[in-house]
């Protein structure tokens, strides 16, 4: 159904753009599964068990996520990119365990009467997300945030405290995955822990490699390509991880810095140099 | 001595190699210090302790008064010290323009306000006078990659000016510049002066230094074997020794 | 009854090892995290138990296995690697590695299935053994875990004896510095990555015999361990993997005698988050993060 691909598609783009803003201080995050997981059964549990508003229930379990994920990257950071990478794999990993085996959560049963969430309600978040990312493009903090991703120390030299402003975008990003994911876990009634394992994960990692790295258009295309393209080919959706893998190789040879590898400029001073005529 | 920077028996390892052993010395308000030495003789390292790049093994570091030893690499940088690389690292993703504007303090202390508080026009404004100061305003929208070697390391320069610094440490500024470059930026680090309270310049060619600082300390295998006026500092035998002599090959 | 865990966890532990190496080699030579690896360790079972089923002797399933897994280790070397050099690459290198990996699983669930196939090992060969000290011996088990032993000895012979290992030592140092000292740096990386490759399909090999089985999820969940024992030894690190391998087995064949089934298999991950909050560089490296980067 239409819906329905509208639907998946919108949510993955909010989780590549949650994977992108993580990778914005360059880290990469292959939690992300586990922070969506965080947002549905939170959220779930807020409304089913405790009977809250779904409007409230939804923020609540993004902030909550946001702090987990501000915690794990914290002793992480310490130390080099490579092992962020493992951590985040463990974590995604745990987290699949702990839900399981966790009764109030359903356990590998599953948690069911999630129920409340519209398609458009989907829509509105991209738009929303999309028009934050798009205008802090144009602001400081995206100097700040590429200067720590290209070299830490330098932007270190320069007085930008490099842990503190990756801790934060780690946890925004896993906040807004809990958000898709509450979002998502509302609109498929019922959730299991199999619905956030590892391969969720690097799929969204995969959406914004293959989009693009360097801007937010980037993850969102490779997301929505990625969704509805094989919706509409049989013959992709049947071959859809061999299409994609084999994809991705061939583009990361010829582009690898993905489809869209613009960055953009935050400031311009053509104009100034027009008017006082310099050379 | 009325000093700005304190280097007390300051000692770096890595592993089993010591690349610093008890260095100590000072650097006065309003000083211009070269820093010279032999190839490995630990000036770059040494660089990278008053930076905060590497914590000391041992010693103290004091600016300004301030116990900075022990702090992380950001604090060092919004004390008021800043420097220039001898492999050049600027962010080469970034236009030149935005590579200074991205070292504003204000929002180098916190980026994430940062949002709230853009005064796009005044900084470009700001931003666009240190680079004519560099010589490069006319190259502003270009990006930082495409720069030549020297106008690359003019513009590190104008970014560390940008973080509004006391102390501003040059590691080796003319490497590999010709003798014209050389030339136009002693004079634009001399230009320097009055805006700072001090500047340390590491340099492995003694002549680019006469006439321009007012002091040298002389490295040797991580150890501190001279220290004083220039003219003094180069006839000292030991200098001659082990630096001079080793560099005529 | 935990003596025969201890054995089966040492056993465990020898195969985690056996591809952790590979893991640990790639990442100490190009410093990059070769996802494919778990997924050619993977293949690996399924590339000899075929040639078991058509009647070739064990020895040669091993043997065919062992070449096939190296070719393609030679393959994502060449589309996920050589081209991303350096360290602004690493992350473009994992990620290509990582869809190579992601084709490998689809094509082989296409092909055999995504049911697990059995291996049709005789059953007097599963079965024979011999008790000592109340515990039991199986002599399968025991050729699995001598054979492992062998090739990790064969291992350390070969980098720390050969004119290879030293160009892998001298590359995996300082790859600049090898090339001025005219190591061909492209013949290294082959190099390394067929060894990596050819013993993670062997180690493929093996635990289909030692389970009777090969499947292709494997890869995920054994495979993607033997990247955590890579961060607990210490990147890069062989004693370290070695060490970490028969740790994490022995860790999960006593988890397993007291009934903590699932624990066990994320005792793994748990362990790896711990050792690496205590000691940033893994349990063997010895550099702090700080000081290695300038």
């Amino acid at each position: 159904m239409m819906q329905d691909y509208l639907f998946f598609a919108g949510i993955n783009i909010l989780l590549a753009w949650s994977v992108y803003i993580i990778l914005m201080s360059g880290s990469l995050s292959f939690a992300n599964g586990g922070f969506m997981a965080v947002g549905a059964y939170a959220s779930g549990l807020m409304t089913t068990r405790y009977g809250w508003d779904l409007w409230l229930a939804i923020p609540a379990s993004a902030a909550l996520a946001g702090l987990f994920g501000a915690l794990i990257s914290l002793p992480a950071l310490r130390t080099r990119g490579v092992y962020l990478i493992l951590v985040t794999i463990g974590v995604s990993f745990c987290m699949v365990v702990a839900i399981e085996s966790t009764e109030l959560l359903g356990g590998v049963q599953g948690l069911g009467g999630l129920v409340g969430t519209e398609p458009w309600h989907v829509g509105a978040l991209v738009l929303a997300v999309g028009a934050c990312l798009w205008l802090v493009s144009y602001t400081p903090l995206q100097r700040i945030l590429d200067a720590v991703r290209e070299d830490e120390h330098v932007a270190g030299a320069l007085g930008v405290n490099a842990t503190y402003v990756k801790v934060v975008t780690f946890g925004v990003g896993a906040a807004l995955a809990a958000a898709a994911g509450a979002l998502y876990g509302h609109y498929l009634i019922f959730i299991r822990p199999e619905h956030f394992n590892i391969m969720i994960s690097l799929f969204m990692v995969l959406y914004v490699i293959l989009g693009g790295v360097n801007n937010l258009w980037g993850a969102a295309l490779g997301a929505a390509l990625m969704t509805l393209v094989p919706e509409f080919i049989r013959v992709l959706a049947e071959w859809r991880p061999t299409v994609f893998g084999v994809l991705i190789v061939l583009l990361l040879l010829v582009r690898p810095e993905g489809i869209l590898a613009f960055r953009t400029v935050t400031a311009r001073a053509g104009k100034r140099i027009r008017k006082e005529g310099a050379p | 001595m009325n000093a700005t920077l304190k280097i007390d028996a300051v000692s770096k390892r890595f592993g089993g190699i010591t690349a610093l052993d008890g260095v100590s010395f000072e650097v006065a308000h309003g000083e211009l210090l070269g820093l010279i030495g032999p190839n490995g003789a630990g000036k770059s390292v040494l660089v990278n302790v008053v930076s905060g790049f590497y914590p000391a093994t041992a010693g103290a570091i004091t600016f300004d008064g301030r116990a900075m030893t022990h702090l992380p690499t950001h604090q060092f940088g919004r004390s008021g010290i800043a420097r220039t690389f001898q492999n050049i690292r600027l962010f080469r993703r970034m236009s030149v323009l935005e590579n200074v504007l991205v070292a504003f303090p204000e929002h180098v202390r916190s980026p994430f306000l940062s949002l709230l508080r853009s005064r796009r026009g005044a900084e470009i404004d700001r931003a666009m006078a240190l680079l004519a100061r560099m010589r490069l305003a006319d190259k502003a929208d270009l990006s930082a990659a495409s720069l030549p070697y020297g106008e690359a390391r003019r513009l590190e320069i104008a970014r560390a000016l940008a973080t509004n610094p006391k102390l501003l440490l040059l590691d080796e500024p003319a490497a590999g510049m010709n003798d014209r470059e050389t030339e136009e930026l002693r004079e634009d680090i001399a230009g320097l002066r009055a805006d700072l309270d001090a500047i340390v310049l590491i340099e492995h060619n003694v002549e680019f230094l006469r006439g321009l600082a007012d002091r040298l300390v002389v490295l040797d295998y991580g150890r501190k074997i001279a220290e004083g006026l220039p003219d003094d500092v180069l006839r000292e035998p030991r200098v001659v020794e082990a630096y001079l002599g080793a560099d005529d090959e | 009854m935990i003596a025969d865990q201890i054995v089966n966890g040492v056993i465990l532990g020898s195969m985690y090892a056996l591809v952790a190496l590979g893991y640990t080699l790639v990442f100490g030579v190009l410093d990059k995290l070769n996802f494919a690896h778990s997924e050619v360790f993977m293949l690996g079972g399924y590339v000899g138990l075929s040639w078991f089923a058509l009647g070739a002797p064990l020895w040669a399933s091993v043997v065919v296995a062992f070449v096939i897994c190296g070719l393609l280790g030679l393959f994502v070397e060449l589309v996920s690697f050589r081209k991303f050099t350096g360290r602004d690459a690493q992350i473009t290198a994992s990620l290509s590695s990582l869809a190579v990996g992601i084709v490998i699983v689809d094509l082989v669930q296409k092909h055999w299935g995504s049911e697990p196939v059995s291996l049709p090992l005789p059953v007097e060969l599963r079965t024979a053994g011999f008790t000592f000290m109340g515990v039991t011996f199986n002599w399968l088990k025991l050729g699995i875990l001598g054979f492992t032993l062998a090739l990790m000895a064969g291992l350390h012979v070969l980098v720390s004896r050969t004119a290879l290992g030293r160009n892998i030592r001298a590359v995996a140092d300082n790859p600049t510095s090898a090339t001025l000292m005219g190591v061909d740096v492209k013949r290294v990386n082959q190099s390394t990555f067929f060894i990596a490759s050819a013993l993670a399909g062997v180690a493929g090999v093996l635990l289909a015999m030692r389970t009777g089985f090969a499947t292709s999820d494997i890869g995920l969940s054994f495979g993607l361990k033997a990247l955590a024992i890579m961060g607990i030894g210490g990147m890069g690190d062989l004693r370290g993997a070695v060490v970490g391998g028969l740790l994490v087995g022995l860790l999960e064949g006593l988890a397993f005698q007291f009934g903590l089934g699932r624990i066990a298999d994320i005792a793994v991950w748990i362990l790896m988050i711990f050792v690496l909050l205590v000691r940033p560089a893994g349990l063997f490296g010895n550099a702090t993060a700080r000081d290695v980067r300038a």
